[in-house]
C-alpha cells in the first residue's frame, strides 16, 4: 500500500521545505545566487528532509 | 560449556503423508516474469518509503541520475565531473533497488501462487437452499448468507463454509489439504461437524448451516493471508527496521558533513562519490532482503500445508520456549488398541470380555472398536439387544462411556478413578486387586480402563500405546534448542510417567482436563515463556487463543480455527514441532544476513575512503590495491548491488537449520556470516575492479 502523509503534514512540510530552500539559497549565494548555490540549497534541504524522515521511522516504525 | 555430539535434524516420519497425492500444488510458472514486473512497479517512492534503507538508496539513485544528465549541477563546469562515471554509478544504484525489489516480489509471488491454488478451489456453484417451509430453492453459491441452510449430496461441491446439521457423508477435502482419502462428516460431532466451501461430497447427503458470508469464508481468509494482503511488520522486523534507520541516519549525517571537512583538507569529493559512500555505508543488503526473508518464512510454513494468520505467528514460533503437546496423535500413534483383559476378584476373563463388549458396543472410537474385536475373538456375545439399549458417550468430565439396558443394567468402562466413583455411587465395593492391576498395566506404559456392571467391578482392559518412532530424538533436539516439552494426557499419572520417560518429554500433566491446557499455558507464560500448542475441538479454543502459537487442525471446529493463529491443512499435530523449527529458521536467517550485511560494509570503507581522500594521505588504506579512485568506487557499488541477488536464494530458502542452543548458534553465525561477510567483499571488490579495468569502464 502506498504511504500517504497526514493532511496537516501535507500542507506544512512543503511550506517548511520552501522556507528552508529560500533561507539556504540566501545564505549560500547572497542576493544574486548562482545556479550552483540554488542546487546546493536544494540538496541540503533534501538531506535535511531525509534526516527528518529517518527520525520519523525511528520514532514510529510501525507506521512504516 | 557443554558440547553435544552433532546429529542430523531428523524429520518426523509422516506415514501416509508421503503417499499423499497432492491434487493441486502452487504453480510457479511465470514467477520470474511477474517478479520482474513487480520489481519495476515497486520503484514507486510511495512504496519504497516503507523501507528506510532502500528509500535513502532511491533518493541517491534519483540524484545520481540527475547528475548524469547535468554533471555540473553542483560543482560547476571546472570540477571535471564525468557524465559516464555518474551514469555507471546510477545504473549500479538502480540495479541495487531492482534486485532488492525482485527479492521481495519473488517471495510475494510464491505466496500468490499458493493463493491462486486456493482460489481455483473456489469455483462458483449452484446451491440448493432450504426455505423455512422445507422447499428447495436453487441459488448461486455467492447468494448464500450466514445462517442459510443448504442441502448437498454425492457429487456436489460444498458451496460455502458450514456446519453439518443433519446427515453423515464422506467428503473429499483434497482441494485444500492435498489428502486424497475422504473424511467422514457428520452432524453433532465436534471435530467432524464442519465443512469447508470448495470441497466435494462423495457419498450420501448432508444438510448444512452456512457459517460464513461470501468472501468471508476460510479459503477467502487464507487467500488474503498468503497473498500478503494482511501482512504487517512483525515485532522483530520493526526492531530491525529501527536499527537500520538509526545506522542510516548516522551515516547520512556523517556523509553530509564530510564535504565541508574534505574541503578543509583541500579535497573536493563529488556529490556522486558521496552518494556512493553513503550507499556503501548503510546496510543495503539486509535492507533489501528484510521483507523477502519475512515473506519467505510465511511461504515455507504454507508449503508445509500450514496457513499462518500473520508473520507475527511464524516469528513467534522462533521464540517459543515451551511446547504443550497432546499425547495421543502427537507423541503416540493415534489409536490405542486393546491388548488383554485382566479380571479382578472372582471374575473370569470371559465375564470381563462380556461386560467390556456390552460397555463398548456403542463406542465407535478406534479404542472402542478394538475392545469389541478382542472380546469377540474371545467368544464374548452381547447379553442384550443393542437397538433397545442407550449408549453413554465418553466425556472429558465423566471420563467413562458405556451403555444402559431397558432393564436398568449399567455397563461402564473408563478411567479407574472414574469407575471407582461410579461403583461407590451405586453402593458397591471396590476390590483391592483393582489397584494392583491398574499399577501393573500403568507400569508397562499401557492405559488401564476399568470395567464395571452396575456396582460390580469386573477388571481392567489393557490399552496399549505405541510411541511414534523418532520422537525421542526430536525431543532431545528440541531440548538442545532450549525448548521444554510438556505432555498433556488423560491417562493416570503412572501410565503418563512411563510414556513421558519413554518419549523423553520434560514434563507431563496426567488426568488432564481441557481446563488444564489453559492453566498450564498461563503458568508458563507467567514465567515469561512463549508457549505453542495444537488443538482441534471447541474446548481447545480458549487455550489456542491463549497460547503464543496456537495451531488448529483443519479437521477441527470453526471455533478452534478462529482462535488459533495457524491452521494445519493436513491435521497432523506432530507438525507443531516442524513449525517451531521453521520459525527458528526464519529468525536465524534474519540474524545471519544482518550479520553478513554489517560485516561486508567494512571492505567497502577500505575501497571508497582511500579513493575519496587519496590526496589527504589515506592512500595506504587501499589494501586491495584497487586501480583508481573511480574504479574503486564503482567496484564497491557493483559488489553492493550483486550481493543482493547472490543472497536471494538463501533469504528465500532460509539458512540451514541446526538444533543448537542460542549460544552455539551465535558463535556459528558469527564465524560463517560475520567472518565470511568480512572476507568475501575484499575478494569480490578486487575481482570486480580487475574486470572494470580490463573493460576500461572508467
Amino acid at each position: 500500500m502506498p504511504m500517504r502523509l497526514p493532511p496537516l503534514l501535507r500542507f506544512w512540510l512543503p511550506l517548511l521545505a520552501v522556507v528552508t530552500i529560500l533561507g539556504l539559497v540566501h545564505a549560500l549565494g547572497g542576493d544574486h545566487p548562482s545556479a550552483q548555490s540554488i542546487a546546493m540549497a536544494l540538496l541540503l534541504t533534501g538531506t535535511i528532509a531525509l534526516a527528518g524522515y529517518l527520525f520519523a521511522v525511528i520514532a514510529q516504525p510501525e507506521r512504516f | 560449556m557443554t558440547s553435544f555430539p552433532r546429529v542430523p535434524f531428523l524429520r518426523m516420519p509422516r506415514g501416509p503423508r508421503h503417499e499423499r497425492r497432492h491434487v493441486e500444488r502452487p504453480r510457479h510458472q511465470g514467477l520470474w516474469r511477474r517478479a520482474l514486473i513487480d520489481a519495476v512497479r515497486k520503484l514507486d517512492p510511495r512504496l519504497t518509503v516503507t523501507n528506510p534503507v532502500m528509500f535513502v538508496t532511491w533518493c541517491g539513485t534519483a540524484l545520481c541520475l540527475l547528475l548524469t544528465l547535468s554533471p555540473d549541477l553542483f560543482d560547476g563546469p571546472d570540477a571535471g565531473q564525468s557524465r559516464g562515471f555518474n551514469g555507471l554509478i546510477s545504473l549500479t544504484l538502480l540495479a541495487t533497488l531492482l534486485f532488492a525489489n525482485v527479492a521481495e516480489a519473488l517471495a510475494e509471488g510464491r505466496g500468490k501462487a499458493q493463493a491462486d491454488a486456493l482460489r481455483r478451489t473456489q469455483a462458483r456453484t449452484e446451491a440448493r437452499r432450504l426455505a423455512d417451509d422445507g422447499s428447495i430453492e436453487r441459488v448461486d453459491s455467492s447468494a448464500l448468507r450466514r445462517g442459510d441452510r443448504v442441502q448437498v449430496e454425492a457429487g456436489d461441491v460444498i458451496p460455502a463454509d458450514g456446519e453439518v446439521i443433519d446427515g453423515v457423508a464422506s467428503v473429499d477435502e483434497s482441494a485444500i489439504t492435498g489428502e486424497s482419502a475422504p473424511v467422514l462428516k457428520e452432524a453433532g460431532s465436534d471435530v467432524a461437524g464442519s465443512v469447508t466451501g470448495g470441497t466435494r461430497i462423495l457419498s450420501d447427503q448432508l444438510t448444512l448451516r452456512i457459517t460464513a458470508d461470501p468472501g468471508k469464508g476460510f479459503i477467502d481468509r487464507m487467500i488474503a493471508l498468503v497473498e500478503g494482503a494482511e501482512r504487517t511488520k512483525t515485532p522483530n522486523e520493526i526492531a530491525l527496521t529501527v536499527l537500520l534507520a538509526v545506522l542510516t541516519q548516522v551515516f547520512l549525517i556523517a556523509v553530509a558533513t564530510l564535504r565541508p571537512v574534505a574541503g578543509f583538507l583541500g579535497q573536493a569529493p563529488s556529490v556522486v562519490t558521496l552518494i556512493a559512500l553513503l550507499v556503501a555505508l548503510i546496510p543495503t543488503t539486509i535492507g533489501g532482503l528484510l521483507s523477502a526473508i519475512g515473506i519467505a518464512g510465511m511461504d515455507r510454513v504454507a508449503q508445509f500445508n500450514v496457513i499462518a494468520t500473520s508473520g507475527r505467528a511464524v516469528e513467534a514460533c522462533g521464540d517459543v520456549n515451551v511446547l504443550v503437546l497432546d499425547k495421543t496423535g502427537t507423541i503416540t500413534l493415534g489409536n490405542r488398541l486393546a491388548e488383554e483383559f485382566l479380571p479382578v476378584g472372582d471374575h473370569s476373563v470371559m465375564d470381563l470380555a462380556m461386560v467390556a463388549l456390552a460397555a463398548s458396543c456403542f463406542d465407535q472410537t478406534p479404542e472402542g472398536r478394538s475392545i469389541v474385536r478382542l472380546a469377540e475373538r474371545l467368544g464374548a456375545t452381547l447379553a442384550f439387544d443393542p437397538s433397545t439399549a442407550r449408549g453413554i458417550d465418553f466425556s472429558a468430565r465423566t471420563r467413562m462411556s458405556g451403555s444402559d439396558t431397558p432393564e436398568g443394567v449399567e455397563y461402564r468402562k473408563g478411567a479407574v478413578e472414574a469407575i471407582k466413583g461410579f461403583v461407590r455411587s451405586r453402593g458397591g465395593q471396590v476390590p483391592g486387586a483393582l489397584d494392583d492391576t491398574f499399577e501393573q498395566v500403568s507400569s508397562l506404559g499401557g492405559t488401564p480402563l476399568a470395567v464395571c456392571q452396575g456396582n460390580a467391578v469386573l477388571g481392567v482392559i489393557h490399552l496399549k500405546d505405541i510411541i511414534k518412532p523418532g520422537i525421542r530424538e526430536r525431543f532431545e533436539q528440541l531440548r538442545r534448542m532450549g525448548i521444554r516439552t510438556v505432555m498433556l494426557t488423560g491417562d493416570n499419572p503412572i501410565t503418563a510417567g512411563v510414556i513421558a520417560r519413554e518419549a523423553g518429554v520434560d514434563d507431563f500433566i496426567a488426568e488432564a482436563t481441557p481446563e488444564d491446557k489453559i492453566s498450564v499455558i498461563q503458568r508458563e507464560q507467567a514465567l515469561g515463556k512463549l508457549v505453542a500448542m495444537t488443538g482441534d475441538g471447541s474446548n481447545d479454543a480458549p487455550a489456542l487463543a491463549q497460547a503464543n502459537v496456537g495451531v488448529a487442525m483443519n479437521s477441527g471446529t470453526q471455533a478452534a480455527k478462529e482462535a488459533a493463529n495457524m491452521v494445519d491443512l493436513d491435521s497432523d499435530p506432530t507438525k507443531l514441532i516442524d513449525i517451531v523449527t521453521i520459525g527458528k529458521q526464519l529468525l536465524i536467517t534474519r540474524g545471519a544476513l544482518t550479520t553478513f550485511s554489517i560485516a561486508n560494509d567494512v571492505a567497502k570503507y577500505f575501497a571508497i575512503l582511500p579513493a575519496l581522500f587519496v590526496e589527504a594521505g589515506l592512500g595506504p588504506l587501499n589494501v586491495m590495491q584497487l586501480a583508481s579512485p573511480r574504479s574503486a568506487v564503482l567496484s564497491a557499488m557493483v559488489f553492493n548491488a550483486l550481493i543482493i541477488p547472490a543472497l536471494v536464494p538463501l533469504a528465500l530458502r532460509g539458512v540451514q537449520f541446526r538444533p543448537l542452543s542460542a549460544e552455539q548458534l551465535l558463535q556459528r553465525n558469527l564465524l560463517i556470516y560475520g567472518v565470511g561477510g568480512l572476507v568475501a567483499p575484499f575478494v569480490g571488490i578486487k575481482l570486480i575492479d580487475v574486470v572494470v579495468n580490463t573493460l576500461h569502464l572508467v
